[in-house]
């Protein structure tokens, strides 16, 4: 017969080894279960600091955003006074900003936050604050900085992204028109927005002229070869190059693009073979700040200064500083010129509609931004002329100059419906206009440098926290 | 009476070995349970290390995935820091037309896929993503910004990322939120 077990001693030790086997996967099970507790725990873990991380990175990114767009200078999360925490994919994001203006860095501290706890704490302050209750949180945070850089203007216009609204040849939206594709962009045949009378032509100079040129006359630094240091005209994309080259070639003098221009955009002065050249007469420049975040950053610095002078809309006339003591001008809604009447001043001069993004959250202005001139306009520095629906007309009895630059609106925060053929600025030119640049008035020492907004921003530092 | 004496010998070894029968019969059975608490207690072991290891190759998909999604908002972020050149879908405008419902394959995951959604209309951008949202900084919240004549004004990107993969005969996938903005010059 077929026996298992001898003795009691064979049964012992077979018993010995179930319990030393049991015991010993038991043990392997218990570190098993263990380590998958574990796992799950970090893998939780793991997730939770990944989306805190996506929810800190996506509140940082608003908040450069806001610093770099809208002119806020010190943005924080949330629309009241002061920071709170804002509800963002299933977590919240908190931050706010700190600018010092010694160094001209803004420094934005931004939080994530998501629950690993069925009852989190309701702590409302920042994590970096001492009464911050972290309880039931899994937190994110990272410091961002930014450094400001006052923005000196290279060429006498500037208009932003599409440039001057709707010339004859320039772009005009149709059923296919696809922004990515100018293959595709139809033209302004009829209905024209912007023009200039063909008898006054547009006078528009990237020479170096003398900053005293109004007062004193004088002649321009002489043309440099390729590459001239100045371009004629900025725009910030290819539909702006598109609707500006269609000005000059079709709006005044059909089949003359140089008329009006000095020096000739050439290849003698400009590298004409290649549109995307830095050196071609009419660039694509998009590092060039928004003309209204130009608008409104002056606008938070110097609105309650002592040393800005503030107009309201309507007729004005008068000077308004020179080059011995240049000075701020603000004018909100619509700058008027009558016949017989002379405006002129030095500095800067900015037209504006009444929308403010510190305080306003309808951006439908009541006084819109424009230059209507009947008489005669001088002026030295930088004109800014940013807001909703803007124009400029200059009639035909009118007499304006400008010497230093003119910058135009663009279509980011001008309110009302947002589209790039209406996101321009209205230009009719029915009567003498120059636009005679003069570098000396915008580098370091010269009388508008002063006055240039801190506008160009960029991220120059990231640490988490 | 031989005969009877040796039935009852006969009878006595029946008995002994009836007896050793019995013995061993419990000592089998004491087996059986040992056998069938010993499989019990590895099998209850190896299924959990089994999902065990299970659970872990699903953490280190979803690490994977994690890595995909952060992969692609770094290149978004790069888009996004580039100077606008709409021709060759640079720069912050670009970023919605470049990326908007594109679909990308992650090498390294089954049937691993990104899809990315963005949000442009700022009257509909979901709640989850704060909306409605002011996303070209005009001061209100009611642009829509993803048609075609607008689709360059967009300064703050609000998009949702999906990753999704298969696991045996399931699919998995893990949904991410972001905001994507310039922070170059």
């Amino acid at each position: 017969m077929w026996k298992i077990r001898q003795n009691d001693r064979e049964r012992g030790l077979a018993m010995l080894f179930v319990v030393v086997a049991g015991v010993g996967i038991m043990a392997l099970s218990v570190v098993s279960v263990n380590l998958t507790v574990n796992h799950r725990i970090t893998h939780d873990s793991q997730r939770s600091a990944f989306f805190a991380r996506q929810i800190a990175e996506s509140g940082i990114s608003q908040a450069v955003a806001r610093v770099r767009e809208s002119g806020v200078i010190q943005p924080h999360s949330g629309n009241g006074n002061s920071a709170s925490w804002v509800s963002f994919s299933g977590g919240d994001f908190y931050y706010y900003t700190t600018f010092d203006a010694n160094t001209n860095l803004s420094t934005v501290k931004g939080w994530g936050r998501v629950a690993v706890d069925n009852s989190p704490s309701n702590s409302t302050v920042a994590p970096d604050s001492n009464s911050w209750d972290g309880d039931g949180w899994m937190v994110q945070g990272a410091e961002v900085t930014v450094l400001s850089s006052r923005y000196i203007p290279t060429s006498p216009l500037y208009f932003g992204n599409g440039g001057i609204e709707k010339p004859l040849g320039g772009f005009d939206w149709s059923g296919g028109s696809d922004l990515f594709d100018p293959a595709t962009w139809n033209t302004v045949s009829s209905g024209r927005s912007s023009y200039q009378y063909s008898d006054v032509p547009f006078e528009t100079s990237a020479l170096d002229w003398p900053m005293n040129y109004i007062e004193n006359g004088g002649t321009p630094t002489p043309a440099s070869s390729n590459p001239h240091p100045y371009n004629i005209w900025s725009t910030q994309n290819a539909v702006g190059q598109f609707n500006v080259e269609a000005w000059f070639e079709k709006s005044a003098n059909p089949g003359d693009a140089t008329d009006g221009l000095t020096p000739p955009p050439t290849n003698t002065y400009y590298d004409v073979s290649d549109k995307t050249s830095p050196n071609y007469p009419y660039p694509v420049d998009p590092s060039i700040p928004d003309v209204q975040t130009f608008a409104h950053a002056l606008w938070n610095t110097y609105k309650d200064s002592p040393d800005a002078t503030l107009l309201s809309d309507g007729s004005h006339e008068g000077t308004y500083g020179d080059l011995a003591n240049p000075g701020i001008t603000f004018v909100t809604g619509e700058l008027q010129v009558n016949s017989k009447d002379t405006f002129k001043g030095a500095g800067v001069l900015v037209i504006r509609d009444d929308f403010d993004p510190n305080v306003d959250s309808d951006n439908t202005p009541g006084d819109e931004a424009k230059l209507d001139i009947n008489g005669t306009f001088e002026w030295t520095g930088l004109v800014v002329i940013a807001g909703w629906r803007p124009s400029i007309d200059i009639s035909k009895r009118a007499n304006a100059t400008i010497v230093g630059a003119l910058f135009g609106e663009d279509s980011v925060q001008s309110g009302g419906e947002i589209s790039l053929d209406t996101a321009t600025i209205i230009l009719k030119v029915r009567g003498d206009f120059e636009i005679l640049y003069s570098n000396g008035l915008f580098t370091p020492g010269g009388p508008v440098h002063q006055f240039l907004p801190y506008v160009n921003k960029e991220v120059v530092g990231y640490r988490n926290l | 009476m031989g005969h009877a004496k040796t039935l009852k010998i006969s009878q006595v070894t029946t008995r002994s070995e009836l007896s050793s029968t019995r013995q061993d019969g419990i000592a089998l059975l004491e087996i059986s349970v040992a056998v069938v608490v010993f499989a019990l207690i590895l099998l209850s072991s190896l299924l959990t290390l089994t999902k065990g290891v299970d659970q872990r190759r699903q953490s280190f998909q979803n690490y994977r995935a994690i890595h995909a999604i952060r992969d692609l908002v770094a290149d978004m972020q790069e888009t996004a820091n580039r100077p606008l050149n709409l021709s060759e879908k640079e720069g912050i405008g670009a970023v919605y037309n470049k990326y908007h419902s594109q679909s990308f394959a992650i090498t390294n995951l089954p049937s691993g896929q990104l899809t990315v959604t963005c949000h442009p209309n700022e009257v509909s951008v979901p709640g989850l993503l704060g909306g409605p949202q002011d996303l070209n900084f005009d001061g209100d919240a009611l642009d829509d910004l993803g048609n075609a004549s607008a689709g360059t004004d967009l300064k703050l990107v609000p998009m949702t990322i999906v990753a999704t993969y298969v696991e045996g005969s399931e699919t998995f996938s893990l949904t991410a939120h972001r905001l994507v903005s310039q922070t170059t010059q």
